[in-house]
């Protein structure tokens, strides 16, 4: 399956996306009801976002004579991927990476450091020969 | 100063040196504990943690539940506010003893006023630590609630496993992300461990375990929670260094102690080291948060795994700023001008010396000032100066502006009349500039005070006479003062017929207050003054009902009035405004003077 450049999705194309993901392909008129229940627009709304977010490589279009079907371009599990990661982006720059609780400390070994500490486990593993 | 920030400002100071005592007693115990485990000392610093964390708030509550200290008065008012608070109950006695030393040390009035700015700088700073921290909260918390969704990765059964042995009783996630370079733990509920795919695909299974145990201990012994708990401390006790060095040896204590627990399950320390190793050098190169410092702990965990000696580095907290907060919490309490002389001779003045026969202090918008005298004092009539005053007396007076105080003490002993000048409690040598102050402020003070009135009386009257004392009664600035002046005015009896009246026109148009006017026509009612209109043209001047009535039937009852003085008696109690007293008044006056001249016309007395 052909990978685009995922931009990351807004809200609103996320509860597209959503859709699709249950759904399978479906038309414009198709995805436009099953969003009205939560979130009520006009029709040219959803049209208009479904043709943002094809341009975006979102959603992938399949013409089928006059009827237009659309499908998610990337499975679910890889867009929510995708949003996890950029969430690990913004949460590391900042104070965020001080709540967390990690492997390895913040503050980095120098090389000379690291140098050392192979030295040591060189000498180490000579030992237990 | 409102009170809170009062006791907010004291506990800010204390904690300096409280922080510093916890700081050392925690540095002596983890060196002695040195070769014990890790475990241990883990425990050992997160109490010291908490008990810094207590102590502002025992020193609050300790202070709060005693009377405050005096903010501002005299000399003598210290002295016995102190042994008030030296009787009232004290529960800590080094706290208490404390306070008390500074309380006696009048410069604790001047570190005072800065309280309003400390604790006002105190509270941005921790409001800021902590919106900050609540920013990088909100970006975990969606990162924690995304990474939930997010299908396990193959390293979700070992990792269970694990958790099994390690007795863990919630699931614990394990997600393999792109963008992470360290394996971290997110969430203190349903905990998610993120791996990051490229380092973990470079190592062998089995030192991927020894990692995974390695946060798994963190799960199980809620380091995520502690960790949290540790900002907020950072954040509210964020000005003394020995917080922060206290959360850093919790933090590298917590990694030893995981550290053991993951070589414990998994067995092979060489492994282990080497992939923390690994980890390390396999971090991204492109900093993300400015990490260029470097000096890390991975040297001395790898030591410690690998069971070698570890250099004799001690890990203490940072002598030299500690040293220098305590050092400036002496300096700041303690000063260079706190001569255990000076407060002997502050307790001598008051001792030794007559009791206080006058003293008056006042404080206001601008400032405050007060004076006290021991013995007779006379001033020059300028008031430009002391003029004498008697052996064994003394005067002290003091002013406060915004930011600086003065006081000027004058004390008479064995003929010798000896002055000295305070400027913000540090002493002055006397120059032609402090006479200058004195001769300057002396006649506010002096008038504002009342003091030595009835000197300063029998003074005008020798110089300007009866007009020179009114003169002098204009230029004073409250009724009560107005009072005692017009109160020694009568006393000694050496008031003609005008200079009565005039006195009497005077009184009523200058003094507002009814209780000082009706002290000030007492005394001259005392005097004999009484039997003129003018008498009870004042008396008619007397706003509260009250107040007139009482002098009125006083006047009745003790003195025969003529029937020119009930007419003006009886003009005189129409004026009361409360219909009963006035009923009361007149109606003790028919049964004294039942012959009926109460009916004269209103405007006989002008």
């Amino acid at each position: 399956m052909a990978r685009p450049p995922l931009s990351r999705p807004t809200d609103g194309e996320l509860a597209i996306l959503r859709i699709l993901w249950i759904r399978g392909p479906a038309t414009v008129r198709e995805i436009h009801e099953a969003m009205v229940p939560a979130r009520p627009s006009g029709y040219t709304t959803t049209l208009k976002m479904v043709q943002i977010m094809t341009e975006k490589g979102l959603i992938t279009r399949e013409e089928w004579g006059r009827v237009h079907r659309y499908s998610a371009a990337a499975a679910e599990e890889e867009t929510q991927r995708q949003l996890v990661e950029d969430l690990v982006e913004r949460a590391f720059g900042g104070s965020a990476l001080k709540l967390m609780v990690q492997a390895l400390a913040t503050k980095r070994a120098s090389p000379e450091e690291i140098g050392e500490i192979r030295r040591l486990l060189e000498k180490g593993k000579g030992e237990s020969r | 100063m409102n009170e809170w920030t009062q006791v907010a400002g004291w506990v800010l100071v204390h904690f300096l040196w409280e922080g510093s005592v916890l700081a050392f007693a925690a540095a002596a115990l983890l060196r002695f504990c040195r070769d014990g485990s890790a475990n241990l000392r883990y425990v050992i610093a997160c109490t010291s943690l908490a008990a810094m964390l207590a102590a502002p708030l025992a020193t609050a509550f300790v202070l709060a539940s005693r009377p405050a200290p005096p903010s501002f008065v005299s000399v003598s008012a210290f002295v016995g506010a102190d042994r008030a608070a030296a009787t009232s109950a004290g529960s800590r006695e080094v706290l208490r003893d404390a306070q008390e030393t500074l309380g006696r040390k009048v410069g604790a009035v001047t570190l005072e006023r800065y309280f309003p700015v400390v604790v006002s700088v105190w509270l941005v700073g921790v409001a800021a630590l902590l919106l900050h921290s609540l920013h990088g909260w909100y970006h975990i918390h969606r990162l924690h609630r995304a990474a939930l969704t997010l299908a396990p990765s193959s390293w979700q059964q070992p990792s269970d496993c694990l958790a099994r042995r390690l007795a863990l009783r919630s699931p614990v996630r394990v997600v393999e992300l792109k963008s992470i370079d360290v394996p971290t733990v997110v969430g203190w509920m349903r905990p998610v461990i993120l791996l990051p795919v490229a380092a973990i695909a470079q190592l062998p299974a089995s030192q991927i375990e020894a990692v995974l145990a390695h946060e798994l201990a963190h799960i199980r012994r809620h380091d995520y929670l502690v960790n949290l708990l540790q900002r907020v401390a950072e954040a509210a006790l964020f000005y003394h260094p020995a917080i922060w060095w206290i959360s850093a040896r919790v933090r590298d204590e917590r990694e030893h102690c995981c550290d053991d627990v993951a070589i414990a399950l998994c067995g092979d320390r060489d492994g282990y080291a080497a992939a923390l190793t690994e980890l390390e050098q396999l971090r991204t190169t492109t900093a993300r948060i400015g990490l260029a410092a470097t000096g890390g702990q991975l040297l001395s965990r790898i030591r410690r795994i690998l069971q070698l000696s570890p250099p004799d580095r001690f890990q203490g907290p940072s002598w030299a700023l500690t040293l220098a907060i305590v050092a400036l919490f002496a300096l700041v309490v303690g000063g260079p001008q706190r001569s255990p002389t000076l407060l002997a001779q502050a307790r001598s003045t008051v001792a030794d010396a007559l009791p206080p026969s006058f003293k008056a202090g006042w404080d206001d918008v601008t400032g405050g000032g007060s004076i006290t005298s021991t013995g007779t004092v006379v001033f020059t009539p300028d008031l430009r100066d002391l003029k004498s005053i008697a052996d064994g007396g003394s005067l002290t007076i003091r002013t406060r502006r915004l930011l600086s105080s003065r006081r000027v003490e004058i004390h008479a002993s064995n003929g010798a009349v000896d002055r000295k000048l305070y400027v913000n409690d540090v002493e002055q040598p006397w120059t032609q500039e402090s006479a200058q102050w004195l001769a300057d402020e002396l006649p506010f003070l002096v008038r504002r005070s009342g003091i030595a009135a009835g000197e300063r009386v029998e003074q005008l009257l020798l110089s300007g006479g009866v007009n020179g004392v009114l003169d002098e009664i204009t230029l004073l600035y409250t009724d009560s003062v107005r009072s005692r002046y017009f109160r020694a005015l009568f006393e000694t009896g050496r008031l003609d017929a005008i200079e009565l009246d005039t006195s009497f026109k005077l009184a009523a148009n200058v003094i507002t207050s009814s209780m000082e006017l009706a002290r000030a026509l007492r005394a001259a009612h005392t005097a004999g003054f009484w039997d003129h209109d003018g008498f009870f043209y004042a008396a008619s001047r007397i706003t509260s009902s009250m107040e007139k009535s009482h002098l009125l039937t006083e006047v009745l009852h003790t003195s025969d009035l003529t029937p020119a003085r009930q007419v003006a008696f009886a003009t005189a109690t129409r004026t009361i405004e409360s219909s009963a007293a006035r009923a009361a008044v007149l109606e003790a006056f028919a049964l004294r003077y039942p012959s009926g001249n109460a009916t004269a016309a209103p405007d006989a007395v002008r």
